[in-house]
């Protein structure tokens, strides 16, 4: 529940880049938060289903994917004297978005590593059938799909149904209002 | 006054083979649902679908020429 709830922090606070900063996401941010969002996938499966070892893969493979995107976008802009400016967006706390995606995905494998090496909170001995959830659990699932149908809403918004532009700077549909 | 969907000509819808990023959202939201739904095949599937469409536009990304200027 808390790799659920961690997951959150960075995708509201992307929220607040974009909507208080007034930075627009570019398609590889886009990218890594639905990475994120896989990451989060595969830790409702744990809250849903009990714990097992194809849904730490699930989220493994979220993270690996969403690591190797942030590393594209870390490489993009890692040339000396890009005239574009050092770096897509404002940094936060000294770092850009996806150099903090980047260590945020990396992180992610290193705790969940960690949590395989707890052997005891596998239960392979019953199904892995659907549980009943706690409220806090629903509560945290409910946050988790309220920022992926935002992601729809907003993206739709950006994008329409074209693929988005390298360099976001408004909203396609409003301004075509 | 446009109308709202009249969005500007890009070269993929020129070409017939729209491709929207939404969708990939889309397809996160309905594995959550599956989630909620309690159908764990279900959830695998759209979770290596969702996987799948990102790695196809990480690859659409990652071979756009470069736009540097020295």
């Amino acid at each position: 529940m808390l790799l659920t709830t961690g997951i959150c922090i960075p995708l509201i606070g992307a929220y607040w880049i974009q909507f208080i900063e007034g930075e627009f996401p570019c398609p590889l941010c886009l990218l890594q938060r639905l990475a994120m969002l896989g990451v989060a996938i595969g830790a409702m499966m744990n809250l849903r289903f009990g714990v097992r070892t194809s849904h730490y893969a699930v989220t493994i493979f979220s993270a690996i994917f969403g690591a190797a995107v942030s590393t594209r976008q870390i490489l993009l802009h890692v040339v000396p004297g890009n005239p574009n400016g050092a770096g897509y967006g404002s940094p936060v706390f000294g770092w850009h978005l996806y150099t903090w995606g980047l260590v945020i995905f990396m992180a992610t494998i290193g705790v969940v590593g960690l949590m395989m090496f707890y052997e005891k909170h596998f239960d392979l001995s019953t199904p892995a059938s659907p549980r009943p959830m706690s409220r806090p659990v629903m509560a945290v699932c409910a946050l988790v799909i309220f920022l992926t149908a935002a992601n729809i809403f907003t993206t739709f918004l950006m994008c329409g149904l074209a693929p988005c532009p390298d360099s976001p700077e408004e909203y396609l549909l409003l301004s075509n209002v | 006054m446009r109308a709202p969907f009249d969005l500007p000509k890009h070269d993929s819808l020129k070409t017939g083979s729209a491709k929207m990023m939404t969708a990939l959202f889309v397809l996160a939201l309905l594995t959550m649902l599956a989630v909620c739904f309690g159908n764990r095949k279900v959830v695998f599937l759209l979770s290596l679908a969702t996987l799948t469409a990102g790695i196809f536009w990480f690859n659409h990304h990652i071979t756009d020429p470069l736009k540097l200027n020295f």
